[in-house]
């Protein structure tokens, strides 16, 4: 900025108050803590280490958030005791900013890289510093270890008259009285719906009491948090159409499979269960002191699943002993039952769909409930999987072994008002304590999605199981052209199977953009898409380690629920496309196959990413 | 650049594989398919209704 003057006397004075701070250690930023009210140490600290020394800090005081502004109106002003209504706000920079830089607009673009976010921070009604950051803002891509699979939206921030862009998550600590978790939880969903999509709004803390003091039997504040069937409503309120999926309906079946290994009912590898033991619920899964109706509905309706898998042991054995051919007996080994997906696959596959969550967690003796926000998971982690436990998750569709990749994640980033934003936690080891369980989890879909991932994961992985042969092929020609298929070891042959839902004006950008080839351009862009696709995509073990695929089947996600193989719109399989138009029945599907001559497609392609990797792509 | 695959000879892409691919099982029996779809999703269902229940005791505060 030319010919600047760092001896000015406004200058000094700012440099000598706390609205301009080089924070170089965690000794200066103890420092800091004293110097700004309501700070809480622990909270800055953490935040302070996992972005690196020295930070610049830039301290607005007399800042006006509309998220603690609108509190105050509607609740702290009505107390007896004085309260501030300003916030005091912090902007964070990498590295030291010398201040005239701040001003000058030349350095802007080089500011706008070192700008780590903004946090607010909320005066407390105790003088405490106890849960006083307000509406935070952090940049996860520039952590010291960045985050790169996870939700974020784009805000924009005015510090010292010059305007920025932060790419965050928004969080904010629990304000206990006017919002507990669960009203956090939403608030910070819809900031950051609301921010990233035009059909959404976001919301304010008078908005949620308001609902609250008309839906709820009692009074709205001061807060006693809300159930997940009132979170759900609430948030149908601002036009998302939610699920909920609650952890004793869906029994994590990895748990059962293993306690079903051991009792040796289930079939391969210890996740398939044989086709004669279908039926949801084992008995075992209702906890001694539950409302008793539950229990009897539970008990009648396993009964009657006993009964029907009876009937479908029976119905096999008839079957097969009528034929009583090697053939018959090849047929029902080979299709055998579709897996049963568990609750942390379910969670998994909507989490790769760049859907929040929110995620209700329990701690071991269930007495502590608590809402937190899943936003995206840590990075994948086969490199760091033993052969055993990966061994472990290994299901059978015919004479190929595959793997969910949800088996591949364990760790997942939260947005948690008891902690600090980002945290990687391991699923059912979630919060502060790190011994809390998924108890349930609200998934926000968009309105006419009706295909949820159960229904949708369940017709794609129909198709799998009875294209075994196909996808045997793929290997084949895997092995034949680029020579990493079986090289002995099994698990290298072992087939991914990854789920997630986009919207498809995204998936088609993305595989355009991914191919240089006219064929495949084509193929994408003259299919006829819903606005919602689930897709499968299918890989070898090797393969998905370098993010690449063999082949894709997509699913209509605006399709209704008992579509089946009505709702199937495209398929890849090595290098071969087909897709149908509106008009078409599903078996079309088969015939194009069938009538390729030449390979329209390469065979390794890569796999669809933009629904929460955005960390490589941001372009400033 | 914009290329095209049945003008390529590169390796991955190639016109024709020695390898056969037999799509005949493709969806060959829709409605059998569709059964035992809609046989999983029944239990899905099940589930569904009974997490709903269940969603009203969980309060989180």
């Amino acid at each position: 900025m030319g010919d600047v003057s760092n001896d000015l006397p406004q200058l000094k004075e700012i440099k000598d108050s706390a609205q301009y701070k080089i924070i170089y250690d965690e000794k200066s930023a103890e420092g800091y803590c004293h110097e700004i009210t309501y700070l809480n140490r622990g909270s800055f600290l953490r935040i302070c280490e996992l972005y690196g020394y020295p930070i610049t800090v830039i301290c607005q005081p007399q800042y006006t958030d509309k998220m603690y502004r609108d509190a105050y109106y509607i609740y702290l002003s009505h107390l007896h005791f004085d309260i501030e209504r300003h916030c005091q706000r912090l902007a964070l920079f990498k590295g030291e900013i010398p201040l005239v830089d701040l001003f000058d607009p030349d350095r802007h673009e080089d500011l706008q890289k070192c700008l780590l976010g903004t946090m607010v921070i909320r005066p407390s009604y105790d003088h405490s510093t106890e849960y006083t950051l307000g509406r935070t803002l952090l940049d996860p891509y520039k952590l010291k270890r960045p985050l790169r699979y996870l939700s974020t939206a784009r805000y924009k921030a005015t510090i010292l008259g010059q305007t920025y862009r932060i790419e965050a998550f928004p969080f904010s600590n629990q304000h206990g009285d006017v919002l507990r978790c669960a009203e956090t939880s939403v608030w910070s969903l819809m900031e950051y719906y609301g921010t990233l999509y035009e059909n959404y709004r976001v919301v304010l803390p008078s908005m949620i009491s308001s609902w609250a003091s008309k839906e709820l039997p009692e009074r709205s504040l001061p807060s006693e948090g809300l159930t997940y069937s009132q979170i759900s409503s609430l948030l149908k309120t601002f036009d998302l159409e939610p699920r909920i999926y609650e952890r004793g309906a869906y029994r994590d079946r990895a748990e059962k499979a293993e306690e079903g290994s051991r009792e040796g009912t289930l079939a391969d590898g210890g996740r398939v269960a044989p086709s004669g033991s279908e039926g949801g619920r084992e008995q075992g899964e209702v906890k001694i002191g539950e409302d008793p109706p539950l229990i009897a509905e539970l008990a009648s309706r396993s009964e009657i699943e006993a009964e029907r898998a009876n009937q479908q042991i029976d119905a096999a054995i008839r079957e097969v002993l009528q034929k009583s051919s090697e053939e018959s007996k090849r047929i029902v080994k080979e299709k055998g039952a579709l897996r049963r997906l568990s609750l942390h696959d379910l969670f998994h596959y909507y989490v790769e769909s760049g859907i929040p969550l929110i995620t209700a967690v329990c701690n071991q003796r269930e007495e502590i409930y608590h809402s937190i926000v899943v936003i995206g998971h840590d990075e994948r982690s086969p490199y760091r999987m033993k052969k055993e436990s990966i061994k472990r998750k290994i299901f059978r569709y015919g004479t190929l072994n595959m793997i969910d990749s949800s088996s591949f994640y364990d760790r997942y980033i939260t947005i948690d008002d008891n902690q600090y934003p980002y945290r990687s936690e391991r699923f059912d080891r979630f919060s502060m304590a790190q011994n809390c369980k998924v108890e349930a989890f609200i998934v926000p879909l968009y309105k006419h999605i009706l295909l949820d991932a159960e229904t949708a994961v369940s017709i794609i992985e129909t198709i799998y199981k009875d294209s075994v042969s196909v996808l045997q092929s793929s290997l084949e020609q895997l092995d034949e052209e680029e020579n990493v298929g079986c090289q002995g070891d099994p698990l290298d042959n072992l087939v991914v199977l990854r789920y997630y839902l986009t919207t498809s004006s995204g998936f088609v950008a993305f595989r355009n953009q991914d191919t240089d080839y006219l064929e495949e351009k084509l193929f994408y862009s003259m299919t006829s898409f819903p606005k919602y696709i689930w897709v499968g995509e299918y890989s070898t073990l090797e393969l998905y380690r370098q993010g690449k695929i063999l082949g894709e089947i997509i699913v209509d996600a605006t399709a209704p629920k008992y579509s089946g193989m009505g709702a199937v719109i495209a398929m890849r399989f090595g290098g071969r496309c087909a897709s149908r138009r509106t008009n078409e029945p599903p078996g079309v599907l088969q015939e194009k196959l069938q009538a390729i001559q030449e390979q329209q497609a390469r065979l390794v392609y890569k796999l669809y990413t933009d629904n929460l990797q955005k960390g490589d792509f941001i372009r400033w | 650049m914009v290329k095209s695959i049945s003008t390529s000879s590169k390796a991955g892409i190639r016109k024709t594989s020695a390898v056969r691919y037999d799509f005949s099982q493709i969806l060959q029996d829709i409605p059998d398919m569709n059964r035992d779809v809609n046989k999983r999703i029944q239990e899905y269902e099940e589930c569904q209704s009974l997490s709903i229940r269940r969603a009203g005791q969980i309060r989180s505060r």
